[in-house]
């Protein structure tokens, strides 16, 4: 299978609807089948960034545990929207997840360099 | 060139999945390979077979399997979005045990691979969302 570069651009909170799990869902598919795939988190998909969730009391599976399946796949960092990370009070400091902050022109280079870009 | 197609929207509720079915119609017509079109999220309700609009509305959902009748089109309805949606066919039945099946002739259940390969295998890619 040809190798392309794909951006799967998560701009949904974790849950609330089904785009978080079904973007991450296609994120593990993607790097499965060996594409260059990456995960961008910017408005209020930063939220599953916060550690301590407990969406068991929403009878809802907890999606951190694919967050952190995604170095087992080889996907290495997850590309953050910084700006979008501060302004909802976001520690990215202590985020246990391998992550890399971008600012909104290199939001704007990552998603001119991918050959695919899908957004949820 | 192959062109492939993502669909996240169902139909009737917004025009994502006509519009999907528009280009797709289009592309043929001029001549380009359209590779796979792929249903995922809530386009998976684009391989209902129970669906039924008015007679004086158009029937996206017929359109959809004249059109793979007509070119031999590859519609692929993601099978986890679609089970947990309730749409299955024969054999998600049996294996589900349930008394009926709903996904119409011409679309097939198949793994997110299917989406990947597309991607991986198309010149052009695009997605039609909510």
């Amino acid at each position: 299978m040809p190798e392309k570069s794909i951006l799967i651009h998560l701009n949904s909170a974790p849950f609330g609807c089904s785009n978080a799990k079904e973007a991450l869902d296609l994120v593990l598919a993607g790097a499965t089948f060996e594409q260059d795939i990456n995960l961008l988190l910017s408005s209020d998909a930063c939220y599953l960034l916060l550690e301590d969730q407990d969406p068991a009391k929403i009878d809802q599976k907890n999606i951190r545990q694919m967050m952190r399946a995604l170095g087992i796949y080889g996907v290495e960092t997850v590309y953050i929207d910084e700006t979008d990370a501060y302004s909802r009070n976001i520690p990215l400091d202590e985020c246990t997840l391998a992550t890399s902050k971008l600012s909104k022109d290199q939001v704007s280079s990552l998603v001119k360099q991918a050959d695919i870009v899908i957004r949820f | 060139m192959n062109i492939s197609i993502l669909v996240l929207g169902s139909p009737y509720d917004n025009q994502a999945a006509y519009t999907a079915y528009r280009y797709a119609k289009a592309a043929l017509v001029n001549g380009h390979q359209v590779t796979r079109v792929f249903f995922y999220q809530e386009g998976v309700h684009n391989g209902s077979n129970l669906a039924t609009p008015p007679q004086d509305e158009f029937n996206l959902y017929r359109a959809w399997q004249d059109l793979q009748e007509h070119h031999s089109l590859d519609l692929v309805v993601c099978i986890a979005a679609a089970a947990r949606r309730g749409i299955i066919d024969e054999s998600e039945m049996v294996r589900h045990q349930k008394d009926a099946h709903n996904l119409a002739p011409g679309f097939e259940l198949s793994g997110l691979g299917q989406l990947v390969d597309a991607m991986a295998n198309s010149d052009r890619f695009i997605t039609f969302g909510r």
